[in-house]
Parts: structure tokens; C-alpha cells; sequence
């Protein structure tokens, strides 16, 4: 009599447990990915454009194998082609005019698959320089990664600038972020990753409105 | 009898003063000392004719005996040009316009040829050949048919007729002169009829029709003429002067509207300053005392200046910052690609 009820509660457990475990990837699979028809599907627009921020579209650029093997070599070309790249977009937003001249660039690619965008991180991850930090904006996604360098200099006079980047996948686009500051100080580091997440967050609710956006419209079913 | 040209005075007997060798003047109311008949038509005939002197024979040749009148020849000198007798060679000539309005009546009757009898030259020494300096000179007077030419010099006339200067006393007041000392040309004749007055009315008596010889009427003509000329003449410089006065209000204010309009333009900040700049130039061509407009054009060009000047310094630390961050950029995607180069 006392085992009964016992073993009642614990099968209804089981049975919301597989109940949630069978419901989760159906809604994952209701987001679908991000359709993407060109690359200029995929640059940020005015509208999600980060306060502080100013478009350069002079130095905005499609991207393309080619353009990946012309910045990464062949190797990083054919492994992206491998996991599935089909395009790209290179932005270029200008910064506060501050002496120390901060500036953002981000590289959105769109890959046939989520698991082909996760892998695509995983190879991008590989270049990124510096040291990787713990700090994570709580509105980027969980598998972002985020990186901080002071150590680059540039120019004849060899000047310091700091970078930090900021790697995170939403469906299947891979986003990568990179954010210049003039200065190796830690203050530059600080102000690059600041400018680098807020940018990051920015691209990460554009690509997200486009996930709805694409779910929207493989729901409807075109007329007869 | 009184010359009026050297005021001396005289006998009732002279008729010409012998200093100037003018015709003298009688007193007002006084008779001539000698009543003169009815002029011998031999003699005065070449004052009225159109028929030119006779050539003196003999004359050229200096002989001293007495000449004779030929056959006037028909010619268009005019018989009365001996009033230049009186002037000689190395004597300052008189005013040539006298030679232009000679009051002797000119007839068309030619006195026939058989009528003239021949001249006997006077007691005394024969006339000078006439001279000619136009041959010097190449100078003529302006009628060149009264047969009179006068050197270039100005300094002596002569005649071509010998005639001329026989009755050169009677005619030597036709040239005209400032008998009066008043400015004016006496145009009088000295052939005075009996009892004619004075000199200045003396030229009434040869009236011609188309000659006025009253230079009181003449001034009075004159005046009434150059009343009736004046009037529209100060007609057309009032209207002249109404028509530069509207245009020249209508130009002021269409300067100060244009300078009160780029002003206005001028407040309105850099973009407005080249619509600034034309309406004060368009002021400075509207009216020439533009001083204003001079003055808001140069503060504005200091002012476009300054902008351009700052726009230019704007663009320039823009390219530098560009350049900078392509730098920047550069370096990083060098150092990315360098990372890949050491990988195997």
C-alpha cells in the first residue's frame, strides 16, 4: 500500500520529463534558420545600428570564398566551404571621434546549418589573439566567446591599440565582432570590449528579429 | 572828321586818319565838308559790278607810266575786294571772315565794255606789283574767287587787281574790325551815303535781303534766337536730369532691398553665406556708394573663409583618423594572417 503511490509520483516525473525532452527540439526546429538570399541580407541596418556608432559603408565589403581565401588562406577557405559558408558580410562601424579613434567591425556568415555555424566558430576561434574572458553581456548567447589583446601595435612608431572580439553563433549566421581601440592601456581594453559587446548584442537582435522573421514565413503555406 | 580807332582828330578835309589809314568818322549832325555829286559811273563802276578789274598794263613790269583799265573780264571776283588794299605786305592781316560778308550790292549788270573808259593811274608813284604768297605759303582764303590770297603767316594780303588798291581808300573800312573796342566786328560800309549817321548804323543803308547789317538787330535776333534755343534745351536737361534722378532712386532702393536681403541671408548661418555673398554683390552693382554692402561682403567672405578653413581642418583630421584605423586594422588582419602562416 505505501510503495504504490510512491512509484504513481514517480512515473508522473518521468512522464514530464520526456513530455519537456520531446517538446524542447520541436521548438527548436520551429526557428529554423536565418534564410539568407545575399550577402547584403546580412549587413546591420541603420535601425539596429548601436548609438555612438557611424556607418562606414565605404568600407563595408560582401564576402565571399574568395574573399575568405584572399584574408585566411586556402586552408580556412576550404575548411568554411567544407562546413558549409555560403556568404558573408564585412561592416565597418566608426566610433566616437576620441583621440583614441574606437571603431568596430563586425563579419556575419551564413552557413547552411546551425551545426555548420557552430563548427565555423570553432575554426574562427583558432585566429582570434589575445586572452579569452569571462565577461559575457547576459544578451548574447551562451556559447559566445570573448576575447581581449593590448599587446597589437601598428604603424612605423609601432603604437599600441587594443582589441577585443566577441564570437557568438545565432542559428545558422556566425558572428564575429572585433573592436579597435588607439592605446594599449587598460582603459583602451576596457572601452574596446565594451564597444565590442554592445555591438555583439546589437548584430545578435538584428539576426534574432531575422530568425523570426524566416520562421514567420516557412509557417505560411504559399495559396493553392 | 575823328578816327575812332586812334581817337585823333582831324580836318573836315581828311577822310582817312593817317595813322591806321581808316576811314574817319564825322561828328553826329555835322555835314561833309564837300557834297559829293552823283559818283561818276566810270569810276564807281567796279564797286557795283561782278565784273572783275581790268589788269593794269605796265603795272607788272614796274614802267611808273600810267595804266590803263582793260575790258573788265566777266568772273566771279568781286569787284569791291580792293577794302584789302589797305594791307600790305609785312602787315599783320585782319580777320579773314570779313572777306566772307562784303556788303557792296552786287549786280548782275556787267557794264559793257565800251562804256569803260580807260584809267589813268593818279599823280604818283605806281603801285607795288601785287604779291602773291600763297606761293610761299600754299594758304588761300576762304573765297579763293574774290581773287584775294593772304600768306600763311597771317601777315599780308594782297589783290590781283591794281584796280583794288586805286580805290582802296573809298572801300578800306569794309574790312571788318572792332571798330567799337566793344568785342564785335563792325560790319558797316564805309561807303557812306550823304548824311547816313555813325558808323555802327551806317550798314542799315546797304541792306540786303539775307544780310542783316544792323548789329543791334542782330543782337536782338540773337537773343530771341538763343531764347528759343534755350527753352527746350533746359526742356531736355530738366527731363535728362528727372530721368537720371528716377533711375537713380530706382537703383538705391533696389540696393537697399539687396543689402537688407543678404543681410538677412548673412545671419543665417554657413549655408546661407554664398546666397549672402551674391545678394551683396548684386548691391554693389546696384549703386555706386555701396560701402555697406562692400563691408557686409568682406565680413561674410572672412566668415566663409573661417568655415571653409575649419571644414578643411575637419576634413583633414578626418582623413587622419581614417588613415589611423586602416593602420590599425591592417596590423591586426597582418598579425591574423601571420598566426596562419605559422600554423602547419
Amino acid at each position: 500500500m505505501i510503495r504504490g503511490p510512491r512509484f504513481a509520483w514517480t512515473g508522473v516525473f518521468a512522464a514530464l520529463v520526456l513530455l519537456f525532452a520531446c517538446l524542447v527540439p520541436a521548438r527548436a526546429a520551429a526557428m529554423g534558420p536565418i534564410k539568407v538570399a545575399n550577402a547584403s541580407d546580412l549587413s546591420l541596418p541603420a535601425t539596429d545600428t548601436p548609438a555612438g556608432f557611424t556607418a562606414r559603408p565605404d568600407r563595408d565589403q560582401l564576402v565571399s570564398l574568395a574573399i575568405l581565401r584572399s584574408w585566411f588562406g586556402a586552408h580556412l577557405q576550404s575548411a568554411l566551404s567544407h562546413e558549409g559558408f555560403q556568404v558573408g558580410y564585412h561592416g565597418w562601424l566608426d566610433g566616437a571621434g576620441t583621440p583614441d579613434l574606437p571603431f568596430v567591425t563586425y563579419d556575419m556568415y551564413a552557413f547552411g546549418s546551425s551545426r555548420g555555424a557552430q563548427a565555423g566558430q570553432t575554426t574562427m576561434s583558432r585566429l582570434v589573439q589575445g586572452l579569452q574572458t569571462a565577461s559575457q553581456d547576459a544578451r548574447l548567447p551562451s556559447t559566445t566567446t570573448t576575447w581581449t589583446d593590448g599587446t597589437e601595435t601598428f604603424g612605423a612608431g609601432n603604437q599600441p591599440f587594443a582589441v577585443s572580439e566577441v564570437v557568438f553563433q545565432q542559428a545558422n549566421v556566425l558572428v564575429i565582432v572585433v573592436a579597435f581601440n588607439q592605446g594599449g592601456t587598460a582603459d583602451a581594453i576596457s572601452e574596446a570590449l565594451r564597444n565590442a559587446t554592445t555591438v555583439a548584442v546589437s548584430c545578435e537582435t538584428f539576426l534574432k528579429a531575422r530568425e523570426a522573421a524566416s520562421t514567420r514565413h516557412a509557417g505560411t503555406k504559399p495559396p493553392a | 572828321m575823328r578816327c575812332l580807332r586812334c581817337a585823333l582828330d582831324y580836318g573836315p578835309e581828311e577822310q582817312f586818319c593817317q595813322r591806321c589809314g581808316r576811314a574817319l568818322s564825322r561828328p553826329l549832325g555835322s555835314k561833309p565838308a564837300t557834297e559829293k555829286g552823283p559818283s561818276n559811273p566810270q569810276e564807281a563802276q567796279f564797286f557795283y559790278t561782278t565784273t572783275a578789274p581790268p589788269p593794269l598794263q605796265g603795272a607788272a613790269q614796274g614802267t611808273g607810266e600810267p595804266v590803263a583799265w582793260e575790258m573788265p573780264r566777266a568772273s566771279g571776283v568781286v569787284a569791291g575786294a580792293p577794302a584789302l588794299e589797305s594791307t600790305r605786305v609785312g602787315q599783320p592781316a585782319e580777320p579773314s571772315d570779313a572777306f566772307d560778308e562784303f556788303d557792296f550790292p552786287l549786280t548782275a549788270e556787267a557794264i559793257p565794255a565800251a562804256q569803260v573808259p580807260p584809267y589813268t593811274e593818279p599823280d604818283g608813284p605806281p603801285p607795288p606789283p601785287p604779291l602773291d604768297l600763297s606761293a610761299h605759303t600754299g594758304l588761300k582764303l576762304k573765297r579763293a574767287t574774290s581773287g584775294l590770297s593772304i600768306g600763311g603767316d597771317g601777315r599780308g594780303v594782297t589783290t590781283e587787281g591794281p584796280a583794288l588798291q586805286t580805290k582802296a581808300p573809298v572801300v578800306a573800312s569794309h574790312v571788318h574790325e572792332d571798330f567799337f573796342g566793344d568785342g564785335e566786328e563792325d560790319e558797316g560800309s564805309a561807303l557812306l551815303p550823304p548824311g547816313s549817321g555813325n558808323a555802327r548804323s551806317r550798314g542799315s543803308a546797304f541792306a540786303m535781303p539775307g544780310l542783316s547789317l544792323n548789329s543791334r538787330q542782330d543782337y536782338g535776333t540773337a537773343a530771341t534766337r538763343s531764347n528759343r534755343r534755350a527753352l527746350p534745351l533746359v526742356l531736355i536737361v530738366l527731363i535728362v536730369i528727372l530721368a537720371l534722378g528716377g533711375y537713380a532712386y530706382s537703383r538705391q532702393r533696389a540696393y537697399n532691398s539687396d543689402l537688407t536681403n543678404a543681410r538677412s541671408l548673412a545671419l543665417g548661418g554657413p549655408a546661407q553665406y554664398p546666397a549672402a555673398i551674391a545678394g551683396y554683390n548684386r548691391a554693389i552693382a546696384d549703386w555706386p556708394f555701396n560701402s555697406g554692402a562692400k563691408d557686409g561682403l568682406a565680413s561674410v567672405l572672412a566668415a566663409e573663409n573661417s568655415v571653409k578653413a575649419a571644414e578643411e581642418a575637419a576634413a583633414q583630421q578626418l582623413a587622419q583618423n581614417d588613415a589611423t584605423r586602416s593602420a590599425m586594422y591592417d596590423a591586426h588582419m597582418a598579425l591574423i594572417q601571420q598566426e596562419l602562416a605559422s600554423q602547419p
